[in-house]
């Protein structure tokens, strides 16, 4: 029995070296991995890709690096499970911070996303569906986040609002990475995000 | 008598012939001219579009917003049809973002995060369509300012896009004059007031930017890094969850998509509808609600920046709006949508 493991472990391994997009994931989830424990300040050297391919065989599986949405990359239930409910906020989190990481985009922006139906709508004026099917992005890799960014959110005193925070942040990085489409301002629209981001970890609150 | 009039109709007459003559030749000198106009501010947003995704430059700029400031490096490039970005943040923690055509990466070491998301299919150089520009043209006013300017030390021309209305903000450019890249932006509420800006300190354009600058650094080493394609299937339309059935729009915005999304900590997406008036755009995401959702509901108006959002319970469903226009705007939205009963 273990002898079968060991084969299809092996065969697995010979799969991921001789595929260039396997590697690839590899090395993200050692990124994460690296960010995760603390090990991302230290300088890597330029053979980091090579040193990871030899150590695949030794690595365990990243059951703290849970793809929301790719199914094939999806560790199985038994391995997610754990991970959502002893970290449930973590899994917020991600958004908070980062959120807006990923689409980055925000204020100002030209987008190209002008429907080309229809006259100037009155108020209130009924919206037509659009089936139109607009790629979005989705979060595929989530660790362990700091408190989220500045939303400036009233409510009682002590309340927690970290969860109504990363949720913001998730839709705001959604909307952010489609409408800055056609954009003039480019990447530096996803400074707001990376900005706010800094003084949340700062604890300050704006 | 009848005659005096005869002579002094005649004289209105010429006087009127005259003058539909002068508005007959105003109309010709204007009308090519507006049709200019028109024509001057397409070329203004392409080529600032054109120059901000098609050249190579690595610049450092300060993100300035509230009382904060922000130095952060930006790199470019556009290698065959990909084009690739990293932003690095200057100051604290060492925050990238890094994406390509694929994916986008946020690496946040301080707060032990790093997230791929799928990045949104890039389009082509963005083109504006004549009949669009004009329905820009009726919520905004396109003015090039007459000063040169010098940002990064560099000669701009300045151009203002100005709200025609309190629902929208306003903004201010400074362009360069040889690359049409945009070097400083300012955005402006309906009171004039700045609300947010970047602005570049210095900026080259190489030839060439390798790869390698778009790797992660760490400490100053390139670290090894290989993008790749994030594929997930988009979720369907949940037929389960209405549809927005009514809504108060300002003027000129209209609905550009309507789709399922995913939301991070969610096993549950959102419908999201967005709208844009072809600067501005802000999104609606409807979501079910339940025992728990009094943790992530948000109820009433928020804002961060330049960005706000409002929060509204509609039976027993979420409405949230997001987007990058005044808090009049998402409030006007949100409290008035009315839902389509949803399709079993």
């Amino acid at each position: 029995m273990v002898d079968e493991e060991a084969a299809d472990a092996s065969s697995s391994i010979d799969g991921l070296l001789g595929d260039a997009e396997a590697r690839g994931a590899w090395q993200r989830y050692h990124l994460v991995r690296d960010v995760i424990q603390n090990e991302y300040n230290a300088a890597l050297p330029t053979n980091f890709a090579d040193l990871v391919r030899e150590e695949i065989a030794f690595e365990a599986p990243h059951t703290n690096v849970v793809p929301l949405q790719a199914a094939a990359r999806r560790p199985a239930p038994a391995e997610i499970e754990p991970v959502r409910a002893s970290a449930r906020l973590g899994v917020w989190k991600p958004v908070a911070g980062l959120a807006v990481a990923a689409s980055l985009i925000g204020g100002t922006f030209l987008s190209t996303q002008l429907s080309d139906t229809g006259a100037p709508q009155t108020q209130p004026t009924p919206v037509v569906e659009n089936p139109e099917p607009r790629s979005t992005p989705s979060v595929t890799l989530v660790a362990e986040l700091a408190p989220g960014t500045q939303w400036q959110l009233e409510g009682n005193p002590g309340e927690d609002n970290s969860l109504r925070v990363a949720r913001l942040n998730s839709l705001l990085t959604n909307h952010l990475e489609v409408a800055s489409m056609g954009k003039v301002q480019g990447m530096m629209l996803h400074s707001r995000v990376v900005g706010y981001d800094g003084n949340a970890s700062d604890g300050e609150s704006n | 008598m009848e005659t005096r009039v005869t002579v002094n109709q005649t004289k209105r007459h010429r006087r009127s012939v005259s003058r539909f003559g002068w508005l007959a030749l105003w109309l010709c000198c204007s009308l090519p001219l507006a049709g200019q106009a028109g024509q001057l501010e397409r070329d203004w947003i392409e080529r600032m579009s054109m120059a901000m995704q098609g050249l190579n430059y690595i610049g450092s700029f300060v993100y300035i917003h509230d009382s904060d400031v922000e130095a952060m490096k930006i790199y470019h490039s556009r290698i065959g049809t990909v084009e690739y970005e990293r932003l690095v943040s200057l100051n604290g923690e060492a925050r990238e973002i890094i994406r390509d055509e694929d994916s986008v990466t946020c690496i946040w070491p301080g707060s032990k995060s790093v997230i791929v998301s799928k990045s949104a299919p890039r389009t082509p150089f963005p083109k504006f369509e004549p009949g669009q520009l004009d329905e820009l043209r009726e919520h905004y006013a396109f003015e090039k300012r007459p000063e040169r300017d010098r940002v990064a030390g560099r000669y701009t021309r300045v151009i203002d896009i100005k709200p025609l209305d309190d629902y929208r903000y306003g903004y201010r450019f400074w362009v360069d004059e040889e690359t049409d890249l945009l070097l400083r932006s300012v955005m402006s509420d309906e009171r004039g007031n700045v609300v947010e800006q970047v602005l570049f300190t210095d900026i080259s354009y190489p030839d060439h930017v390798s790869l390698e600058m778009f790797r992660s650094s760490l400490s100053g080493e390139r670290h090894r890094w290989e993008l790749e394609s994030v594929d997930e299937p988009m979720p369907e339309l949940d037929r389960e969850l209405p549809s927005v059935k009514a809504v108060a729009l300002p003027a000129g915005f209209q609905s550009v998509s309507d789709v399922m999304v995913p939301v991070a900590g969610s096993d549950k997406p959102a419908r999201r509808t967005m709208y844009s008036d072809g600067l501005a755009s802000l999104s609606v995401y409807l979501s079910g609600m339940d025992a728990e959702s009094e943790k992530w509901a948000l109820m009433g108006g928020t804002s961060m920046g330049g960005v706000h959002a409002y929060g509204v319970k509609i039976g027993d469903r979420h409405v949230t709006v997001v987007g990058e226009v005044p808090m009049a705007t998402v409030k006007m939205i949100g409290e008035s949508i009315k839902l389509a009963e949803a399709s079993q």
